[in-house]
């Protein structure tokens, strides 16, 4: 099934400059991609768009065959909330709460119970082998083991689709080899996750490689 | 309802984490309720003050006494308020409730064996005196025709009626232990001589007030040091009378009429009026105030006074109102990232207002209750001279009143800062540093 299907999806700042210049790209169900290119290409802007945070300025973007480009934006938050899961480079996690209600956090928008919330957290912790750790914040916790919380947040509400942007890139080579394996069994498990990277050694390890330049994928 | 349980968590941690800023955003809120509270309760107080007075006292009370002001000079042709002029306006008006005339004689002095007061109150009365507002229980007799007429040297004494349970706001209210008040409650002077004003007196009867909170004539603002009733008759030859000899031998302090029910009040005034216009050869040289009138003005100067406390405290609730806007502004820039992050992961513009306006919201609550605080303290502090009985009244519905007040002003201040934070663009939030 085709999960994800873009066509010539531009964006254009400023009226002038194109982050984005007709990207067409479909991604079927349990694909493992990785998106390369060089700095200021436009991966972290395709990334967006992806995953309903951002809106194209032309083209057409279907997610699970509707026409997601003409969501008004509390649909777009829907569909952000259900079906995807944002890994950040930087991690992005509320430096205030533990990991667990880090992780509760989307389910808590997704309306479920605390208790089950809590509970789910719990087996995500265990699924990231991070267990134990569940009552430190953020600041209590290594960059390797920031992301794995940054995944199972990711994974919270069963998304049908993972979007990392350089999730490794703020890691030391031994924490990204092993947020890579996570990447992988999840993909094992059916997943369908887009990752971009720098590092073409990881990129190796993924099914599809996407290469943009100046916002055009060139293979 | 998990929800609104997690964002109430998260803005009672962020509340915390910035304790400096919150206390003083919520601390002119503070003030402003505290004033709102402060003016709801004495006004409440003084209405249900004047209220129960009327009630009691009688709505067709009124008062006549020499004219106020003191400049009023005689221009020789009255003889002034004399126990003459009460008893025409009896013997003119029959059906009346109630003519008392009166001397009052403050700070008259009593002596018996090694006790001494020189505060107690000598009062010349009639038998209409027991005709007004309130049933005593005596001890002994009251006075009868024979001590008017004869100018007996008898008196009745007044014990105050004693508090069945005495309110925590009187106990602070400095009294003195040695006071006639005091002291007349632990003897029983009856049958005994006693000097009042320097003369001998035999005590014929003690009248018991009731208990304090059985008697709302003390919530009229009606206090004395201790009262000793005496026949008119005998304070007027009496030399401690302190009248200028060109006074009439007969004059008197004031008459105190009752006519019964308040519709009627109007029309006997007038007539008395004339009556005591033609006894006084045309001279003005008296006032009739009507109770009513008295309880008006009274009513009118607490207003005014509340009103302006209240405006004080809309005026501060609305800067502590802006005071939270600032906050919450201050806040929603220091968290764009966090709005950021919380929209990446499914929050939608609703969630993102609910947390500041509910933050902001806790905010004004804090404020409320530190401003409740800071009215009871008010009350505690401004009205401890009860003598005058200020008494503030507290209703549950006072309390609630000041919470919604301030967290509705919370919510008012909040929202729009709150609508701006949820219609950042996310991706701009998210690269915010
Ligand atoms: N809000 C904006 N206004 C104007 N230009 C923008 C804006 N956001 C991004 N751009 C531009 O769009 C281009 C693509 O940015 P993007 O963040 O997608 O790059 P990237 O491929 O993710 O780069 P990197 O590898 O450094 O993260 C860049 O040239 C950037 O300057
Ligand atoms: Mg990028």
């Amino acid at each position: 099934m085709t999960l994800v299907h873009c066509e010539n999806i531009t964006k254009i700042y400023n009226n002038s400059f194109a982050a984005l210049d007709q990207v067409t790209l479909a991604i079927e169900d349990g694909e493992f991609i990785s998106i390369m290119g060089p700095s200021g290409c436009g991966k972290s802007t395709l990334l967006n768009i992806l995953g309903l945070l951002d809106t194209p300025t032309g083209g057409r973007y279907r997610l699970e065959g509707q026409n997601a480009s003409d969501f008004k934006d509390s649909r777009r938050t829907l569909w952000r909330r259900k079906k995807i899961g944002f890994v950040f480079q930087s991690f992005n996690l509320l430096p205030r709460i533990s990991a667990l209600e880090n992780i509760m956090l989307p389910m808590t928008y997704n309306g479920l119970l605390r208790k089950s919330a809590a509970q789910k957290a719990r087996f995500l912790m265990k699924l990231v082998r991070l267990e134990g750790k569940e009552a430190n914040n953020p600041l209590q916790l290594s960059g390797g083991e920031k992301q794995r919380v940054g995944i199972a947040r990711s994974l919270a509400n069963d998304p049908a689709l993972i979007l990392a942007d350089e999730p490794t890139g703020n890691l030391d080579s031994k924490s990204g080899a092993e947020i890579l394996e996570l990447f992988l069994d999840l993909n094992r498990q059916g997943k369908t996750i887009v990752l971009v990277t720098h590092d073409h050694n990881i990129a190796a390890k993924t099914k599809r490689i996407i290469k943009l330049k100046d916002g055009r994928i060139v293979e | 309802m998990t929800k609104l349980a997690t964002v109430i968590t998260t803005s009672l941690l962020e509340i915390w984490a910035h304790k400096l800023r919150s206390l003083l955003s919520f601390l002119t809120m503070a003030i402003g309720v505290g004033a709102i509270l402060y003016t709801f309760a004495i006004t409440e107080g003084t209405s249900q003050r004047m209220k129960k007075a009327m009630a009691i006292a009688g709505q067709g009370r009124m008062e006549i006494g020499p004219k106020r002001g003191g400049d009023y000079k005689s221009k020789g042709l009255s003889p002034g308020l004399t126990l003459n002029d009460a008893k025409a306006i009896r013997s003119a008006f029959p059906e009346l409730a109630m003519v008392s005339p009166e001397i009052e004689r403050w700070g008259a002095g009593f002596i018996y064996k090694d006790f001494k007061d020189g505060s107690l109150a000598a009062r010349g009365i009639t038998l209409e005196w027991a005709k007004r507002d309130w049933g005593y229980t005596t001890r002994g007799r009251f006075l009868n025709q024979t001590d008017i007429d004869t100018a007996a040297r008898v008196c009745v004494l007044i014990e105050p009626g004693r508090w069945l349970k005495k309110p925590w706001w009187i106990k602070r209210w400095a009294s003195r232990k040695d006071d006639f008040n005091s002291w007349i409650v632990r003897r029983d002077l009856l049958g005994k001589n006693v000097i009042i004003g320097n003369e001998m007196f035999l005590v014929v009867g003690i009248i018991q007030e009731p208990t304090r909170e059985k008697d709302p004539r003390w919530f009229r603002g009606r206090w004395s040091w201790g009262d000793g009733l005496m026949p008119i008759t005998t304070l007027m030859k009496s030399v401690t009378s302190r009248y200028d000899a060109s006074d009439s031998p007969d004059k008197i302090d004031s008459i105190d009429i009752d006519t019964g029910n308040e519709e009627t009040v109007s029309s006997y005034r007038k007539k008395i009026e004339a009556l005591m216009r033609l006894r006084h050869r045309g001279e003005e040289d008296f006032e009739v105030f009507e109770y009513r009138e008295r309880y008006a003005d009274q009513i009118a100067e607490q207003k005014k006074t509340a009103r302006a406390t209240l405006l004080m405290g809309i005026i501060c609730v609305l800067a502590g109102g802006i005071g939270i806007m600032n906050v919450t502004l201050a806040t929603i820039y220091s968290r764009i990232k966090e709005i950021g992050i919380r929209r990446a992961v499914g929050a939608s513009r609703s969630d993102i207002v609910l947390q500041f306006v509910i933050e902001a919201m806790l905010l004004g609550l804090l404020g409320g209750i530190f401003g409740i605080a800071l009215g009871l303290l008010g009350i505690n502090t401004f009205l401890k001279d009860i003598r005058w009985m200020d008494i503030a009244t507290f209703h549950p519905i006072h309390f609630m009143a000041a919470l919604t007040i301030a967290v509705g002003t919370g919510f008012i201040f909040s929202i729009w800062p709150a609508w701006m934070a949820a219609k950042l663009d996310p991706v701009e939030a998210l690269r915010y540093e």
